[in-house]
């Protein structure tokens, strides 16, 4: 698994890409959502649409990142989720917890409007 | 040829041996003061030879008459008396200085006197009528007359005494001489009993032996002759004297160079080839000064002290250098014979490379050095992170002297970047009183030797000074290079060792882990008229992140299983902490939406946000056929009813551990005789064969086709399915299973 992120109007997208499972590569990106946060980022947009699956160290890392955003006044998104992630949050109920966008200009947008 | 003429050329050799002897010791280290010493006895026995072989010339041309001019000379003999407190001194210097000459500076002066006094008295009064003379009032002026006359019978008695004395002091100083060597003999005899380091100790017991001998053979050639006056035929007096001279000198000497770990015959050829073009150089220079003063007289046609001042000065600065040079360049010429060296080499390495304990290395690395190159104390520091970080730590063999130095110390970074044998104080820092230099100035460290591999800052050889207070040769500053990279590599393979066995250890624990997790799953599944149970668990990693259990409430059976994110040991701690926290909280009756909101809270409490737990639990009151249940973020179990009708398990909430909010439903489902509730964590579904996973679809399939199957065999046939699917590809995730049959 590798991740991509960038910055964009004031939200922090990041995209993973291939297999978020438990791993080296995944506390990576662990690690960089913990230090953006650290250094101010609230508004968070993770891209899911290039996951092709996810386990539960993955899942961890998603509600991590809501919490520790939440913690501090800011939000975490996520856009593009697949059939396969929709059914995880599904049967975790974390369905109700994450806001989820089929786009990411949609969570862009939702960020502008408050939504 | 007579045997004085033999004689003679005999002594003349002892003479040159030993000056020799002793200008090489003295040329070795001019500061110690071992090396001083031995010298000093060595060139009194070098001054006996000489005097004996000018004794025996004489008495043969007959220029020894009693009363002649020659013999207030040939009284100088004596001087060579002084060997004996010079060996006495060398008796109490050698191997190391005893404590009695540090507490009593004078002392190594004062036991000179009674010979100083023995030359300068045969020197001076050369006749006991002299003698008498002196002391005799009625001789001296009127005046000392008048002054002494009261002490008249004072001086009558010291000059008798005088008189006796001259007569016997051959005998007298025959006596002190033998008593000198006897407690030079025992001071080293009962000093080499302590010494620590067996060769050293050989190597006192060689002199020990040599001096024995000497002494015998002396107080057999001329002190019985002179205390009972008799006297032995010269051919024996020769062959004892010459003798005690080279067995005793000749101990001494080889002793004290191989006391060095060098090759002796490289010392002497070397030594031998300075002396001679020191010699040629002088004169040289004699003869070229000589010259130049002629012609200049010549030309200015006076004498002009200006001149012989300005030859000295020319000499001062001309020589230093140039015999600097020479010193140099016959060492260059010299030092490539070096079989102990080499030996010595091969010994560490031979012994390094089959010890793999860190410890072990130390103790044997500094027992060597100490050993083989006479160090008083070797300290082998290891490093026990690496130098680019901020923090160094030492230890040292079998005591531990941790300390933390800082990557930027000043010591290290210059040690780091000689990457060689360095002596300290060349490179000691303004403050010696921090860091690695303070470390090192506690060890009693002259020289270090930092070890490194491929650049890595591995740790450093410190060595103390050696024993004999010489200083490093270049040979041994050669050694300590070579032998750093043999530590280097060592050490490397000492870590490497370690760590598989930590590894190894690891394993070990893990094992012992699951074994512990095993205990904790219930050791028998319960079953009744009612219902029967299976399971199967299959953790990925020795450890796993899944369980379940049964907790009894009354006569309601309540069981759980769940998963835990994450595998391994945080996995598996975080289920241990789950199936306490469980039991504690299950014997509160509470409703079961209540009971794992409480779970939730207690988790949310104790651990991170990324780590949770799914779980689903289940209260069956076997009376009522009913089944109370709440799922937190599980996957759905499947209800299999009798005519294999499925449904799926799905209130309850989010998964428990994240958020301290969640609030957890529950559900009622009836459970009759024949329906089977099959419950699972996702390793199951996600069990994969490269391709594809087993998936949910497969498992609901399977579960349709089994609902006239006991627990037992349900089990079976999914376990068997999903073996059959992923063939020998190893599990990705925990995989357990809970089959329930109500009858």
């Amino acid at each position: 698994m590798n991740y991509e992120s960038k910055e964009k109007e004031g939200v922090v997208i990041i995209t993973p890409k291939g297999k978020m499972m438990a791993g080296p590569d995944l506390e990576k990106l662990h690690d960089k959502i913990k230090e953006l946060v650290r250094i101010g980022a609230r508004r968070m947009v993770i891209d899911l649409g290039e996951v092709e699956l996810m386990d539960s160290r993955g899942l961890g890392i998603l509600v991590a990142g809501l919490t520790s955003l939440r913690n501090v006044g800011g939000e975490l998104k996520l856009a593009r989720i697949t059939n396969k992630i929709e059914s995880l949050l599904v049967i975790t109920h974390l369905s109700k917890v994450f806001k989820t966008y089929g786009s990411v200009d949609e969570a862009l947008k939702s960020f502008q409007t408050g939504s | 040829m007579s045997w004085s003429a033999l004689g003679t050329g005999i002594y003349l050799a002892c003479s040159f041996f030993l000056f020799l002897l002793g200008m090489v010791i003295l040329r070795e280290n001019f500061r110690s003061r071992v090396n001083r010493t031995t010298a000093l006895m060595l060139f009194f026995g070098g001054l006996g030879a000489l005097f004996a072989a000018v004794g025996t010339t004489l008495a043969r041309t007959g220029g020894l008459a009693p009363g002649s001019e020659t013999e207030s000379w040939y009284n100088l003999f004596y001087l060579w008396e002084l060997f004996f407190p010079a060996l006495l001194l060398f008796a109490l210097v050698f191997p190391k200085e005893t404590d009695a000459v540090r507490r009593f500076r004078l002392l190594r002066y004062a036991i000179f006197l009674p010979h100083l006094f023995h030359v300068f008295w045969v020197s001076f009064l050369s006749s006991p009528e002299k003698l008498s003379g002196w002391f005799s009032v009625e001789e001296m002026g009127p005046l000392a007359r008048v002054l002494l006359s009261p002490f008249s019978y004072v001086l009558r008695v010291a000059a008798l005494f005088f008189a006796v004395a001259y007569k016997f002091h051959v005998r007298f100083f025959s006596l002190v001489n033998f008593s000198y060597a006897a407690m030079a003999i025992a001071l080293l005899f009962f000093r080499q009993a302590s010494l620590p380091n067996p060769r050293i100790k050989s190597q006192v017991r060689l002199i020990l032996s040599g001096l024995g001998l000497a002494m015998t053979l002396y107080t057999i050639a001329f002190i019985l002759p002179a205390l009972f006056g008799f006297s032995l035929s010269d051919p024996w007096l020769y062959a004892l004297t010459i003798g005690a001279l080279v067995i005793g000198c000749g101990a001494v000497g080889w002793a004290i160079l191989r006391y060095q770990f060098m090759d002796v015959r490289v010392i002497f050829r070397q030594n031998l080839v300075y002396f001679l073009s020191t010699g040629l150089l002088v004169a040289v220079y004699i003869l070229a000064a000589a010259q130049l003063g002629r012609y200049i007289r010549n030309t200015l046609g006076a004498k002009t002290p200006a001149l012989e001042i300005g030859f000295i000065l020319l000499a001062l600065v001309f020589f230093q250098p140039v015999m600097e040079k020479l010193d140099d360049l016959i060492k260059r010429l010299f030092i490539r014979q070096r079989s102990d060296f080499r030996n010595l080499l091969e010994r560490f390495s031979r012994e390094l490379v089959s010890i793999f304990d860190l410890n072990q290395i130390s103790a044997r690395v500094t027992e060597l050095l100490e050993k083989e190159l006479f160090i008083e104390r070797a300290v082998l520091l290891l490093a026990e992170s690496d130098a680019g970080g901020t923090l160094v730590t030492f230890s040292s063999g079998n005591e531990v002297l941790a300390q933390s130095v800082s990557g930027e110390d000043p010591l290290l970074k210059i040690l780091l970047s000689r990457k060689q044998p360095t002596y300290l104080e060349a490179v000691w820092p303004e403050r010696p009183d921090e860091g690695l230099a303070r470390l090192l100035a506690g060890v009693g460290a002259k020289v270090a030797v930092p070890i490194l591999d491929e650049g890595r800052f591995v740790g450093i050889l410190a060595l103390g000074e050696k024993f004999s207070g010489f200083r490093y040769s270049p040979e041994d500053i050669t050694l300590l290079g070579v032998l750093a990279n043999q530590l280097s590599i060592a050490t490397a393979n000492a870590r490497l060792y370690a760590e598989t066995l930590e590894k190894q250890r690891l394993e070990e624990e893990l094992a012992m882990a699951r074994q512990i997790q095993q205990n904790l799953l219930p050791a028998r599944l319960p079953s009744s008229a009612e219902y029967e149970f299976a399971s199967y668990v299959r953790p990925s990693r020795q450890v796993g992140g899944d369980f379940y259990d049964f907790l009894w409430r009354e006569n309601q059976l309540g069981f759980v299983l769940a998963d835990a994110s994450g595998k391994g040991m945080p996995a598996a701690l975080l289920v241990s902490f789950l199936q306490a926290t469980m039991k504690a909280e299950h014997r509160y009756a509470r409703p079961i939406g209540e009971f794992i909101s409480s779970i939730n809270e207690l988790l949310v409490a104790h651990t991170s946000p990324e780590k949770f737990v799914t779980l689903f639990y289940a209260l069956f009151d076997p009376r009522e056929k009913k089944l109370f249940y709440s799922n937190a973020g599980h996957n759905y179990p499947i209800l299999v009813r009798q005519d294999g009708h499925l449904e799926f398990l799905k209130k309850g909430g989010t998964v428990v551990g994240c958020f301290e909010w969640a609030r957890y439903e529950s559900d009622c489902m009836p459970l009759l005789p024949g329906d089977t509730l099959i419950v699972y964590s996702d390793g199951l579904t996600d069990a994969s064969n490269h391709d594809e996973m087993f998936g949910e679809e497969r498992l609901i399939k399977l579960a349709a086709e089994c609902c006239h199957l006991d627990a037992e065999g349900v089990k079976n046939r999914i376990v068997e399915a999903v073996e059959a699917f992923t063939g020998p590809v190893p599990p990705f995730d925990d995989m357990t299973l809970l089959v329930m049959k109500a009858r």
